[in-house]
C-alpha cells in the first residue's frame, strides 16, 4: 500500500514568531505580578514590537529585550530581560515553558502605583531599522542581582531565556 | 449545543493573528443571529484583544478556553501551539460555528490566570458581553434554555391566567 509523510520545516522565520509570542506572553504576565496594566502595550504589540522584534531575531541582530520598570523617585528596579540565544541547531523542538516558568514569578513584588515601563531592545551589532523604533539608554544593573528563571521558549536556530535584575 | 474550535497559534500564526482569527470566528459565528449585531461583536472583541493577545502568547488559552454562551450554542474555543500548529492549521473549521442562529444573548468568558488576570479584569469591566467569571456549566445553560422555552400548560386554563 502506497504511503506518504508531510515533513514540516521549521524557518527561521517560524522560530521567531514562536519567541515573540513568548515574550508578549511573558511580558503581560510580569506586569500583571508588578501591579501595573499592560493593556496598552498589548494593544501595540502586534504593531509595533511584534513586527520589529521577529525582522530582528530572523537576521540575528536582537540580542536581548529588555523591560525597564521605572518607579515613581525614579529608580529604575526591576529590569527583566530576554536574552537570545542563536545557534546553527535546526534540529531544535519547538518549545514554550510558560506555565512552568511562571511558577518561580511568585517572587516578584508588587511596584509602587505609579511605576512605568519600558520595553528595549539590545543588539548584536546592525540591525535593520524598524518603524517606531529609536535609540536609547539601558538602565545600569551592576549593582543589582540577577535571578535567572531559565529558558522561556525554543525552536530551531534560536532560544529565549528570562532573567530579572532586583535589588 | 456543545461546540468546539481548536485555533493554530504560535508558531503559525503570532499572536496577534490568533486572537484576529477567534475574533472574526465569534463574531462569523455569533451574526448568524438575526438578535445580534455582527459588528457589536467584532467591537467586544477588539476591546478584548490586549487581554486575547496576552492569553494567546501565553499558552494559557491551550488548555484553558475561552468560553462563548449564545443559547442554545456553547462553544469553547483552544489555541495550539508548536508543531502541532501546522496541521491544526490545515485542518482547522473556520466557518461559522452551527447553533447560534437562535440566539438571542450572548456572553464572552475568559479565562483569568495568575499573572493576568488584572489585566483580563480591565478588558471586560463594565462590558455586559464579556466576563472574567468562570462559565457557567453546559448543563446549566442547556436547562436555562430549555425553561425559557417551555410553554406553562397550566396557563391554558383561564384560571391561572394573570
Amino acid at each position: 500500500m502506497p504511503t506518504s509523510t508531510a515533513t514540516r520545516v521549521v524557518t527561521r522565520a517560524h522560530t521567531a514568531t514562536h519567541l515573540s509570542n513568548a515574550v508578549a506572553g511573558a511580558i503581560a504576565d510580569i506586569l500583571g505580578r508588578l501591579g501595573i496594566s499592560s493593556r496598552q502595550l498589548m494593544a501595540d504589540w502586534p504593531r509595533l514590537h511584534d513586527p520589529a522584534i521577529r525582522a530582528w531575531m530572523e537576521e540575528g541582530s536582537l540580542a536581548a529585550i529588555r523591560v525597564e520598570c521605572t518607579q515613581p523617585g525614579g529608580k529604575i528596579e526591576p529590569i527583566f530581560e530576554f536574552p537570545i540565544d542563536y545557534f546553527d541547531d535546526g534540529s531544535v523542538e519547538l518549545s514554550h515553558r510558560h506555565v512552568a516558568i511562571a511558577r518561580q514569578w511568585v517572587k516578584i513584588n508588587r511596584v509602587p502605583a505609579g511605576s512605568a515601563v519600558a520595553v528595549k531592545c539590545q543588539y548584536t551589532g546592525t540591525h535593520t531599522p524598524q518603524s517606531g523604533w529609536g535609540s536609547c539608554d539601558m538602565a545600569p544593573t551592576s549593582h543589582l542581582n540577577r535571578v535567572n528563571f531559565g529558558t522561556l521558549a525554543a525552536g530551531p536556530y534560536a532560544s529565549l531565556a528570562v532573567r530579572m535584575y532586583t535589588s | 449545543m456543545a461546540r468546539h474550535r481548536a485555533i493554530a497559534g504560535s508558531p503559525a500564526r503570532t499572536a496577534g493573528e490568533t486572537w484576529a482569527t477567534i475574533s472574526t470566528l465569534v463574531a462569523d459565528t455569533l451574526g448568524k443571529s438575526s438578535s445580534i449585531t455582527e459588528s457589536v461583536v467584532t467591537t467586544v472583541m477588539n476591546d478584548l484583544s490586549p487581554a486575547g493577545l496576552a492569553l494567546v502568547a501565553s499558552g494559557h488559552l491551550q488548555k484553558h478556553p475561552l468560553t462563548v454562551v449564545a443559547e442554545p450554542l456553547y462553544l469553547t474555543i483552544t489555541t495550539v501551539e508548536g508543531e502541532e500548529a501546522f496541521s491544526a492549521m490545515d485542518e482547522e473549521n473556520l466557518s461559522p460555528v452551527p447553533g447560534a442562529t437562535t440566539a438571542t444573548t450572548w456572553k464572552v468568558y475568559l479565562p483569568s490566570p495568575v499573572g493576568l488576570s488584572d489585566l483580563v479584569a480591565e478588558v471586560v469591566a463594565g462590558s455586559e458581553h464579556a466576563s472574567a467569571a468562570s462559565p457557567p456549566s453546559e448543563s446549566v445553560t442547556k436547562e436555562a434554555s430549555a425553561s425559557n422555552g417551555a410553554f406553562d400548560l397550566r396557563r391554558l386554563d383561564p384560571k391561572n391566567r394573570d
